[in-house]
């Protein structure tokens, strides 16, 4: 018999000696805590269309409307207008009005160029000129997204960061603090990823800080294989895809709310030269008001 | 655990997922307690890991994982109220190698003096030993589960196993080894 086995022997034993049985009150106090506690969901980016088929896209379209309904938004007055029929075309439509650039509402569902405004249950106003070719969805009350075959495009309000995308959250995470800077500085140093430090520059007539992240360099645990950047208010979380993608992310400070534009382009993957102009062209459009 | 209630639970179904928390409750509270040595301690662990495993179930991929997945939440729960309470202190590396040490029975001073020297560990050396030696789990399952490198759990035993072992041989041998861990 070597030590190390009559030690482990010993220490088993003893780790053996203890209570093997829960107290009810603390099972029945969490239940009831339970009962006042919403579930959060990370919202995959539905991006990469070519990859999807239309089955796929109508599940997204339905995983949508869960979110919807977890976080208790109703979001069909601001999203449909008066006209809720399947038809894609927006309530304008630019080419029909003398108006250069006519602002209609954000719609779920593939967008005529022209220039579009978030819908009025988002938080914060965001102007923004689109081709053919890209779609919008609402996720949630705090989250616009964009998407094309080869980009995507969010607007996020985000309440807090990860400061370990793999950790869980709640636990020995402290929260970061309330500004843009700090908000930047955390994302910029998240484990997992290749940042530079944030740069200040300006995107959408006002402030930003820029963080450019690249990533997830590894998957987190095989139940859990997606990285999270942010949660927002309502308990929605941007969870990262596995395969490493360039994220870049303008963070603006509005009054005390946190604007996200949240840039994914296939950087490291490819993207073509033409998805990409087209995304700095769109990016340029952006005029964002509180 | 049933696959179905974790589909439904992760679905939103608190009804199911009570029945699960009924399940495994006790499972978790007998880790929480071994790796905290303290009831008041373990029972929030347990009832923040339930409510935060409700929170983040409908990010669960594979319902068949749930135990393990259910397991690290705890794990990191009990390093949160370990943190908390502010009572442990962090263990000095000790020498692995003690040639000649006795044979260590399960005599009742040997018994304190793993409980002692159990508690002067750190909380992540703790799960790993609890894990491994409690739940019978292999060192690779206790990585996986505790979402680190399989060297850094290795290493975590290691020191763990070093640390008992020391303490086990100061009594044995008091002359020699009085002291080194007061």
């Amino acid at each position: 018999m070597t030590d190390d086995r009559s030690l482990e022997r010993a220490a088993r034993s003893w780790l053996e000696e203890g209570p093997t049985r829960a107290p009810d009150r603390t099972v029945e106090h969490a239940l009831t805590r339970i009962q006042t506690t919403s579930q959060e969901r990370d919202l995959r980016i539905p991006w990469r269309y070519q990859h999807m088929n239309n089955s796929l896209r109508l599940a997204l379209g339905a995983a949508a409307v869960v979110v919807a309904v977890v976080v208790g938004v109703t979001l069909l007055p601001g999203l449909t207008g008066p006209d809720t029929g399947a038809s894609p075309s927006p309530i304008s439509n630019p080419t029909a009005t003398p108006e250069p650039s006519p602002i209609v509402l954000f719609r779920e569902g593939p967008l005529a160029a022209g220039t579009y405004i978030t819908s009025a249950i988002f938080p914060v106003a965001v102007e923004v000129t689109v081709p053919d070719g890209w779609g919008a969805l609402q996720l949630a009350s705090t989250v616009t997204v964009l998407e094309a075959e080869e980009a995507y495009l969010g607007f996020w309000i985000v309440q807090d960061a990860r400061r370990d995308p793999c950790g869980l959250g709640g636990v020995g995470d402290a929260p970061v603090g309330p500004t843009a800077a700090d908000l930047a500085a955390a994302l910029a140093d998240a484990p997992g990823f290749d940042a530079p430090d944030p740069v200040q520059v300006t995107v959408g007539g006002l402030d930003a800080q820029y963080v450019e992240l690249v990533g997830p360099l590894a998957a987190c645990t095989e139940s859990e294989p997606e990285p999270e950047l942010w949660l927002t208010a309502d308990g929605s979380c941007r969870c990262m895809e596995s395969h490493v993608e360039r994220n870049r992310l303008w963070i603006i400070d509005l009054d005390g709310t946190r604007l996200v534009v949240d840039v994914l382009d296939g950087g490291v993957t490819g993207t073509s030269e033409a998805a990409l102009a087209e995304l700095q062209d769109i990016i340029e459009s952006l005029q964002i008001s509180s | 655990v049933d696959r179905d209630l974790v589909e439904r639970a992760r679905k939103g179904d608190r009804e199911a997922f009570a029945v699960l928390v009924h399940q495994v409750s006790d499972g978790l509270y007998a880790v929480a307690w071994r790796i905290l040595r303290d009831s008041g301690l373990a029972e929030d662990a347990l009832q923040n890991a339930l409510v935060l495993a409700w929170r983040r179930l409908p990010k669960l991929r594979d319902p068949e994982r749930f135990e393990a997945w259910i397991h690290r939440i705890l794990v990191h729960a009990c390093y949160d109220e370990s943190q908390r309470a502010r009572s442990w202190r962090a263990v000095t590396v000790l020498p692995i190698e003690m040639p000649g040490a006795p044979d260590f029975s399960s005599s009742i001073a040997d018994r304190d003096e793993l409980e002692r020297a159990f508690r002067h560990l750190t909380i992540e050396q703790r799960a790993v030993f609890v894990l491994h030696h409690y739940l019978g789990l292999p060192l690779v399952e206790v990585a996986e589960l505790l979402g680190i490198p399989a060297g850094t759990a290795r290493s975590r035993l290691h020191y763990a196993t070093a640390g008992l072992r020391t303490a086990l041989t100061a009594v044995a041998e008091p002359l020699t080894r009085e002291g080194r861990l007061a």
